[in-house]
């Protein structure tokens, strides 16, 4: 079929523009996944067919106004962009906050997107969340996370050590970054000698 | 994760110990209506104080960084070497240099040294800024059979001393007064109870009563 002038005209600037609008989408909200998928399907626990997007190493991140919010590592995953869940094996979620960067692996996880935004985690196995600034590691067997409320729940036991000592207990509920939260149960707090020593150094500028 | 916050306020409610260091005890002093000096703090070894590790254990851990906030509820026992609070809620507050500003422990407070000097009272808040305790709701003192107890106890953690406000009692076991208990630090009391106070038995000094 031959185009005429016109037509071709109209199909370039059509082509234009979808490139211009995928640009500017693009720039809004960036995702990336890692190598090349295969497509898998599957039965669901109530017989319904599912088609899951199969990575052999996962990877996908959001950024948003030029800042990375954050970005998901897993050696497999398996991805319904049906149902927006990742299934991942030894995920590494990284998430930027603004004035701290957290870190969370463990041996499994699943992963809710709604447009292509991370909206919850649910973590099992060894759960590791570490904040890089400020050096404290949280230890425990399950975390839900919930971005939308910026909270996460740990159901199970839960440890968390810094430079100054450690806080144990059970049931925790807080923000990601821990600016608030409360230990439900059986609370155990460690606090170092030198950690009033090195309050007050801090306090006086030394490190 | 972001832990630090946390960690930083559960470490400076250690300064919070402090409390305990007030309980070292050797009663009785100046005979003053309604304020009596008790020497406090005579048999404290600071140095070791703050050597030692601090042990918090409650029913639940309440922390709010953007308020500087933090509250132990529930069976709270804190202790740092042979020292021991135990209360049923411990707020505490802290400034942006992460050191606490004050802390109130509430609820059947019991302060301890060395199973020998025993601090009571429902409520005991420590302030920073001055360095003092004050206890009070039925706040009492005790230590080698002996006891102190009146309306407020302050204790001057910066002074070695304190006072005890209001309507104050003291009793003197025998065993205090050979000297293996408190040290009077100023003018021996006289123990002449007004008529209203029940007659002394032997070993006890029931000292002015205030109010």
């Amino acid at each position: 079929m031959r185009l005429t002038k016109l037509q071709s005209r109209i199909l370039a600037v059509g082509v234009l523009a979808l490139v211009f609008t995928a640009g500017f989408l693009l720039s809004r909200t960036k995702k990336e996944f890692g190598t090349i998928p295969t497509i898998e399907v599957s039965k669901d626990d109530d017989g319904t067919l599912d088609a899951k997007v199969v990575f052999g190493e996962f990877r996908k991140s959001e950024v948003k106004n030029g800042r990375k919010l954050w970005e998901v590592h897993a050696k497999t995953g398996r991805y319904s962009p049906e149902k927006g869940i990742g299934d991942l094996e030894f995920p590494e979620v990284t998430i930027y906050k603004p004035t701290e960067t957290v870190v969370l692996t463990a041996d499994k996880a699943r992963i809710h997107l709604t447009l292509n935004s991370l909206t919850k985690i649910d973590a099992k196995g060894s759960v590791v969340a570490h904040a890089v600034n400020k050096d404290v590691t949280l230890k425990t067997s399950r975390v839900l996370y919930d971005k939308e409320i910026d909270k996460l729940h740990c159901p199970e036991h839960v440890e968390i050590t810094g430079p100054q000592g450690s806080i144990s207990g059970d049931d925790l509920e807080g923000t990601v970054d821990i600016k608030a939260f409360v230990f439900r149960r059986n609370v155990r707090t460690f606090i170092r000698a030198d950690a009033r020593k090195q309050n007050g150094n801090k306090a006086n500028g030394k490190k | 994760m972001a832990k630090n916050s946390t960690l930083r306020q559960i470490g400076v409610t250690g300064i919070g110990l402090i409390l305990l260091s007030s309980v070292a005890v050797g009663v009785v002093a100046e005979n003053k209506p309604a304020t009596q000096s008790i020497g406090l703090g005579a048999n404290f070894d600071k140095s070791s104080f703050r050597k030692a590790p601090t042990n918090i254990t409650s029913d639940s851990l309440s922390v709010e960084s953007e308020k500087h906030l933090f509250v132990y509820s529930g069976n709270v026992v804190v202790t740092q070497a042979d020292m021991k609070i135990i209360c049923e809620n411990l707020e505490g507050r802290y400034n942006d240099k992460n050191q606490i500003e004050i802390l109130t422990a509430t609820k059947n407070v019991v302060i301890t040294k060395a199973d020998t000097i025993k601090a009571t009272s429902q409520k005991a808040v420590y302030t920073a800024a001055d360095g003092i305790v004050v206890m009070t709701d039925n706040p009492a003192l005790e230590q080698n059979g002996s006891s102190l107890a009146s309306d407020i106890i302050k204790i001057y953690l910066n002074e070695n001393r304190s006072e005890a406000i209001g309507k104050v009692k003291v009793n003197l076991s025998p065993k205090s007064e050979e000297g293996a208990g408190p040290v009077p630090t100023g003018t021996p009391p006289t123990p002449t109870p007004p008529p209203s106070t029940p007659t002394p038995i032997p070993g006890v000094i029931i000292l002015g009563q205030g109010k």
